[in-house]
């Protein structure tokens, strides 16, 4: 007799709790009944520019990005310095388009070294929030012109001779909402030999990182590596350490770095100092990058 | 003894039809549409979000809403980013959910009446207890919701950074509109 109690009372808890659960879970009955949807991981860096390097993202179909560099440095002197602040400033004024959300193309030119260049850049493959593709691919190929001499750099005579290609393979993971690291194998091809190198081809290989520190900054570092050349004469590897403050439409990009130029080739072949707090060694650079939404979205009616 | 057990077959099916009557006063709309506006003189923000969920259970007047940040699409794509990754921070609170109940509602009645809704909205880690009128339309078993409030930003510790507050309004305007169809 007391077996058939206990019988109908845990019959009885069964099926109370079953309709409790029915009552109270709603909820996830609504979160069960959501289509799965498919989410591209968003924001790996804050702007498709690390520092002087590209990242792995790209602008969203329609927009114009444009691009105000400025680099300051001192040179090397002897007495007092009769410049105002600093001695040398370099501007790069550059205009990106993206065609489409994973296609976008870009011109632009430095005053410091009269380097004209473009770039198209991919993106093949984006990483996913549910964890199926870890890491994304992007495909960057970038044109240099060289149109004068500059620190060593000695503007070859026929106009194929004053080209540079680099051809860059980024792959970056966003680890978690703060860290994201990125590797980018690059390798460029120089028309011309300059500052006393014999090749003419280059295996380089980039490495990035951000650290996010507040809703809208980021501390980013970058450096390039390039294989098979002893630094000094030939030129230093380009490293970058700096913070991107993104403020609605527009990021500032506030870094030290040794690097003068602004596109990629000349940027990691053509350093001509090594990044330190000797004279000459150390710049400061402020980038602000403004974004125009040239095409605006409809929205679902 | 076989009275008792044939006793206890009879309460596990009255308790199975009380199960599946629940379900049958359950409506659902699976493609409802949240949008939101903050007009300030600066710029107007505008998004909307047309894969709200939301279920009436039609017995208890109780309404429950789910909805995720990444589905709301913006004008301007990089107000998009920002809204996930800077404000409303989607990564670690991914959804909105509503949890309610409409107030007197006579879900029997034809046609087209006007209730008012009170419940509890959990969004940004943060509960909050709102309320809200609405139009609610009885179309033979077929329900459309409607209506607009406003929430305040402060409400839900969304920060803005005091460069950008005259950009984004302080009140947000929030409208909504669901078709319910049964729940099978």
């Amino acid at each position: 007799m007391n077996k058939i109690k206990f019988l109908i009372l845990t019959i009885h808890i069964f099926g109370l709790s079953q309709l409790a659960v029915a009552q109270d879970d709603l909820l996830q009955l609504l979160e069960d009944e959501r289509p799965k949807s498919l989410l591209y991981t968003m924001a790996t860096f804050k702007t498709n520019r690390i520092a002087i390097g590209h990242s792995i993202e790209t602008r969203k179909k329609g927009i114009l990005q444009l691009h105000l560099g400025t680099r300051y440095w001192n040179i090397p002197l002897e007495g007092r310095r009769t410049s105002f602040l600093v001695d040398r400033v370099s501007v790069r004024f550059g205009a990106e388009y993206a065609f489409t959300d994973l296609f976008t193309g870009e011109l632009g030119i430095n005053s410091f070294d009269g380097v004209i260049n473009s770039s198209l850049k991919y993106r093949v493959l984006r990483q996913q929030d549910n964890g199926k593709v870890p890491l994304g691919i992007t495909l960057v190929q970038s044109t240099s012109l060289f149109t004068r001499n500059f620190s060593g750099v000695q503007l070859p005579g026929s106009f194929s001779e004053r080209l540079l290609f680099t051809q860059q393979a980024i792959f970056a993971r966003k680890f978690n909402r703060n860290l994201s690291l990125q590797i980018a194998p690059t390798y460029i091809h120089s028309n011309s030999q300059q500052l006393n190198f014999e090749e003419k081809d280059f295996f380089v290989l980039g490495l990035g990182g951000r650290y996010r520190i507040g809703n809208h900054t980021e501390l980013v570092s970058e450096y390039h590596f390039v294989a098979g050349r002893e630094e000094g004469v030939q030129g230093f590897n380009p490293y970058s350490f700096g913070l991107n403050w993104e403020i609605g439409d527009t990021t500032m990009q506030f870094f030290l770095t040794n690097a003068k130029s602004f596109d990629e080739a000349t940027t990691i072949l053509y350093t001509p100092n090594n990044f330190n707090f000797n004279d000459g060694g150390l710049h400061l650079g402020v980038n602000v990058i403004y974004v125009l939404h040239l095409k605006k979205r409809q929205l679902p009616k | 003894m076989k009275r008792l057990v044939n006793t206890i077959i009879i309460m596990f099916l009255l308790l199975h039809f009380g199960v599946s009557a629940q379900s049958d006063s359950r409506v659902i709309s699976r493609q409802g549409q949240v949008s939101f506006f903050s007009y300030t003189s600066v710029e107007n923000i505008e998004a909307t979000n047309n894969l709200v969920s939301s279920i009436i259970e039609t017995s208890s007047n109780k309404i429950v809403v789910d909805m995720l940040m990444r589905a709301f699409v913006f004008k301007k794509a990089l107000m998009e980013e920002h809204f996930n990754e800077s404000y409303v921070e989607s990564d670690i609170y991914p959804k909105l959910t509503f949890v309610g109940e409409i107030i007197a509602f006579e879900a029997k009645t034809k046609g087209p009446q006007t209730k008012i809704i009170k419940g509890i909205m959990d969004f940004h880690g943060i509960k909050k207890e709102i309320e809200f009128k609405t139009k609610i339309e009885n179309l033979n078993g077929n329900y459309v919701l409607e209506g607009d409030f406003e929430v305040s930003v402060s409400d839900f510790n969304i920060k803005i950074p005091s460069l950008l507050a005259p950009n984004i309004a302080k009140e947000i305007k929030v409208m909504f509109r669901f078709e319910y169809i049964p729940y099978e």
